[in-house]
């Protein structure tokens, strides 16, 4: 990535032991997590989530048509300012509001939020909004009920938002001008059409729920959030426990694994495993005809493919080797069971991996939003000569809160799907051994995750 | 011939990364072949009518 992803380019020289004995000390972790879960979680406790509605003012505010129309006015200003920013400003992307808006504050920033807050996105979704605008003002303008959308096709599931994040993360990782504030506005630009056409034939929410990768995107994480909407109720639920109804139509644990593995190349595109191959791939590519430029670019989306289809096989062995155990279920059906445990991982990653970017590039939208355009002579909040302080965090510090966020991740995706053992095996016996495999993979995800970290600081 | 040997202990590094999941595998294994033998031992342990 353009920006400085992986800021934490001081040494981590004062650690008390090498990065890889973090490795071995998360997997005792896990281990010990295994035990204590299987000796003091004998019971489901998050297949019913609790829901514990607010006081009903609350509720009626949260979910009340004004603040809906004022959450989604902000989102559709902020798209406009990244597109006119984008197409009108300075083209050095770390001198225009658009990229470091799209790629810290919305991409990044986001998941936090929606850890903490649960789907907020869903409010400010910018092509919700738009598209509801015009729904409402087409259906005051024909006097007349609009005819009904298509029904959602059950087939499509959830493809179509794991497409979306395979094109914006091959955008962020493998476009060469991915970054070039123009290139992040023409991408949202032609985003949008495609949405606002899916949103014709199958209806904004319908749309917005199974196949706008945002949206998709963002509402996984804010399951994991104690804080729930329920229809028009607003109220706490315990933690995790929205992962446990989420639907595993066809793609989730294809667009899980976009998710994981984008991240994971991100990281992994510092690491002399791939630097070393990189090469060769270009070469190959450039005998076949393309540019060196484009050549790179297609050696990088090989790159970032693989790593998408690694993650998806890895998950894919760990459930074969669960549905081994016994207990009548085929791979498929239990690939469905347990790929929302896959959510707190991506998680994990998300934080581990782009913490530094969030603290230190996300810094700069103070001084971006008073000179979007990066032109001399703008200072609309008097932020533009502000500097990113990068004294927020030290190279230390750093490794521990993003071992922690590793670890907290793994953790809880093992909690989940204990959970789910419990409640769909008939025998404990069998729930306990299709875990094993569960923890192989979880130690397996962790694994990868700090070595992806500690090649970022090579 | 220098250059793999400088970067051999880099592969150690990481591989390092992943020994906990080898060992864990092994310890799959291992559970897997002991349940599968005492599944044959109380299967021929039945007496005869």
């Amino acid at each position: 990535m353009f920006l400085l992803a992986h800021a934490g380019i001081v040494g981590r020289s004062d650690l008390p032991i090498p990065e890889w004995l973090f490795g071995w000390a998360a997997a005792v972790v896990l281990a010990v997590s295994f035990v204590v879960l299987a000796v003091l979680w004998p019971q489901p406790r998050l297949q019913d989530g609790g829901f514990r509605p607010f006081p009903p003012i609350v509720s009626r505010v949260l979910t009340s048509r004004p603040v809906d129309v004022l959450c989604g006015a902000i989102g559709v200003f902020l798209f406009g300012v990244v597109i006119w920013s984008g197409l009108a400003g300075e083209q050095t992307a770390t001198a225009n509001f658009a990229p470091t808006f799209v790629f810290v504050i919305f991409w990044v920033g986001l998941v936090p939020l929606s850890v903490v807050f649960g789907d907020v996105f869903r409010a400010f979704n910018p092509w919700r909004a738009i598209g509801r605008t015009v729904g409402w003002i087409a259906a005051k303008v024909a006097r007349a009920p609009m005819p009904a959308p298509l029904a959602y096709p059950e087939r499509l599931g959830r493809w179509p938002a794991a497409a979306g994040l395979v094109a914006f993360t091959t955008l962020e990782l493998v476009v060469s001008d991915g970054s070039k504030p123009e290139t992040v506005a023409i991408a949202a630009l032609v985003y949008s059409a495609l949405t606002f056409v899916a949103m014709a034939l199958y209806g904004v929410e319908a749309w917005c729920r199974n196949g706008e990768a945002f949206g998709v995107y963002y509402n996984l994480f804010g399951r994991i959030s104690p804080l729930a909407r329920r229809g028009d109720q607003v109220g706490l639920r315990k933690p995790l426990s929205g992962l446990t109804d989420l639907r595993p139509v066809s793609g989730t644990v294809p667009l899980l694994a976009v998710m994981i593995g984008s991240t994971s190349f991100d990281g992994a595109g510092e690491a002399p495993l791939w630097t070393n191959i990189a090469p060769h791939l270009s070469d190959f590519f450039q005998s076949l005809g393309l540019s060196p430029e484009h050549a790179l670019e297609a050696a990088f989306f090989v790159g970032l493919i693989a790593t998408i289809v690694i993650v998806y096989c890895f998950f894919r062995l760990g459930i074969a080797g669960a549905q081994s155990v016994g207990g009548g279920f085929t791979t498929e059906r239990l690939a469905g069971m347990f790929v929302h445990t896959l959510v707190p991982i991506a998680t994990a990653y998300v934080m581990a991996h782009y913490l530094t970017l969030l603290l230190f590039q996300g810094q700069a939208i103070e001084f971006l939003a008073s000179n979007p355009l990066g032109k001399d002579g703008t200072d609309l909040f008097g932020t533009a000569n502000n500097q990113v302080n990068y004294g927020v965090i030290s190279a230390t510090t750093t490794w521990y809160y993003q071992v922690g966020f590793v670890v907290t991740g793994h953790v809880s995706a093992l909690a989940l799907a204990h959970d789910k053992a419990l409640a769909v095996y008939d025998e404990a016996r069998l729930a306990v051994r299709s875990q094993y495999w569960m923890l192989v993979i979880m130690v397996g995800f962790t694994s990868l995750a700090l070595w992806i970290l500690s090649q970022s600081n090579q | 011939m220098i250059t793999p040997i400088a970067h051999a202990g880099h592969w150690f590094v990481s591989l390092a990364y992943f020994a906990p999941v080898l060992g864990f595998l092994i310890w799959l294994g291992l559970t897997t072949m002991r349940e599968r033998r005492a599944k044959r031992k109380g299967g021929s342990g039945k007496p005869d009518a």
